[in-house]
């Protein structure tokens, strides 16, 4: 058992400064005299020290977009588009890396892009064929159009919902 | 430091001070988080999480000097229950506090830490119970007062004092030992 002097948790709370004046004067005078104390206090301030050194996490450069969008904030840049376009690190980025990509591998992506182009009609006609062939028909157009109103409607409804549900959970 | 006119500006409603709220803060957050969940992933989700109760709550902070407090208990209540979800939340067995009390003072060799023993003190913070985690990680990473992290884990001030040294205990005990 530890006599009352040789408080190890006295010790812990004095690297930290955390004592009072005259609880800090005491460990000091204790540490003039014990070997052990000051042995573990040393060991102590080591440990302290290194565990402060430990590497903290990076931070991402979007998280702050991505903690504003998960609010549903907007950038407060975005009432100026123009001035909120060209402040953005995003957009730099992008044609920093664009540039990287079409300085050497210009030739290759527009020839890329050509072929495309010219096998277009080729595409088009192939998913044609396959399609799901419903002829036009005042009917047919009627019931198309609600199809497509039916499940924006739905997409746009089923995102409230859940957007309102889970800001209320996290709320709580 | 937290800017006490930024937090009323916040407070008041204005939308451009709550990003740069964000960008001032969002470090120490994820450090509070990730050292206490150690998983990047969950780190930054518990993030998004504190500020949406942050934008949410603001109001019914009492005083602005209040927000540093506030801001851990957010951030750790809410890295807390996902340890508890994620299955990984550790609470302290019995024998383990027993064995702390002497391990500073009984061990006969000289210690001192070399580059491998730092390399696995991280994982080693790892095997800490949360809540000693927790309190280890605010005092040395963020320098929060015994009485701050009394106030973020809601814990009498000696709690703070006994977690704290406990902590290093474990930690040194672990190290000592070679290991997990």
């Amino acid at each position: 058992m530890a006599e009352f002097n040789c408080c190890e948790e006295n010790l812990s709370a004095y690297i930290d400064n955390e004592l009072s004046e005259d609880e800090a004067r005491m460990v000091e005078m204790h540490l003039q005299t014990c070997f052990r104390c000051n042995k573990a206090i040393h060991e102590m301030a080591l440990l302290s020290e290194a565990v402060g050194e430990l590497n903290r996490p990076a931070m991402d450069p979007l998280l702050t977009m991505r903690i504003l969008n998960h609010l549903g904030i907007k950038d407060a840049n975005a009432e100026v588009p123009l001035t909120g376009l060209f402040e953005s690190w995003g957009i730099l980025s992008l044609a920093a890396i664009s540039m990287m990509l079409i300085m050497p591998y210009g030739y290759a992506f527009l020839r890329l892009m050509y072929t495309i182009y010219n096998k277009i009609v080729l595409l088009l006609t192939v998913t044609v064929h396959f399609s799901w062939r419903i002829p036009f028909g005042q009917v047919n157009n009627i019931l198309g159009i609600i199809f497509m109103i039916g499940a924006i409607i739905a997409f746009y409804g089923f995102g409230r919902v859940y957007w309102g549900m889970s800001k209320k959970e996290l709320a709580s | 430091m937290i800017d006490v006119i930024l937090i009323n500006q916040v407070k008041a409603g204005d939308r451009a001070a709550f990003e740069r709220l964000v960008e001032n803060t969002r470090q120490t957050g994820l450090n509070i988080a990730y050292g206490i969940l150690h998983d990047r992933s969950d780190a930054e989700e518990v993030l998004q999480e504190a500020y949406l109760q942050i934008y949410l709550n603001i109001q019914k902070l009492k005083s602005a000097e209040a927000f540093r407090s506030w801001f851990g208990k957010i951030i750790t209540h809410l890295a807390f229950r996902r340890s508890k979800l994620n299955g990984r939340f550790k609470q302290i067995p019995l024998d383990e506090v027993t064995e702390i009390e002497s391990t500073f003072i009984d061990s006969p060799e000289e210690f001192t830490l070399k580059q491998e023993e730092r390399d696995i003190l991280f994982k080693i913070l790892e095997t800490l119970p949360d809540e000693y985690r927790a309190a280890l990680i605010l005092r040395e990473w963020e320098g929060y007062s015994y009485r701050e992290i009394s106030e973020v884990l809601d814990i009498p001030l000696g709690t703070v004092k006994s977690r704290i040294f406990s902590a290093r205990g474990m930690l040194l005990k672990k190290l000592k030992r070679g290991g997990l």
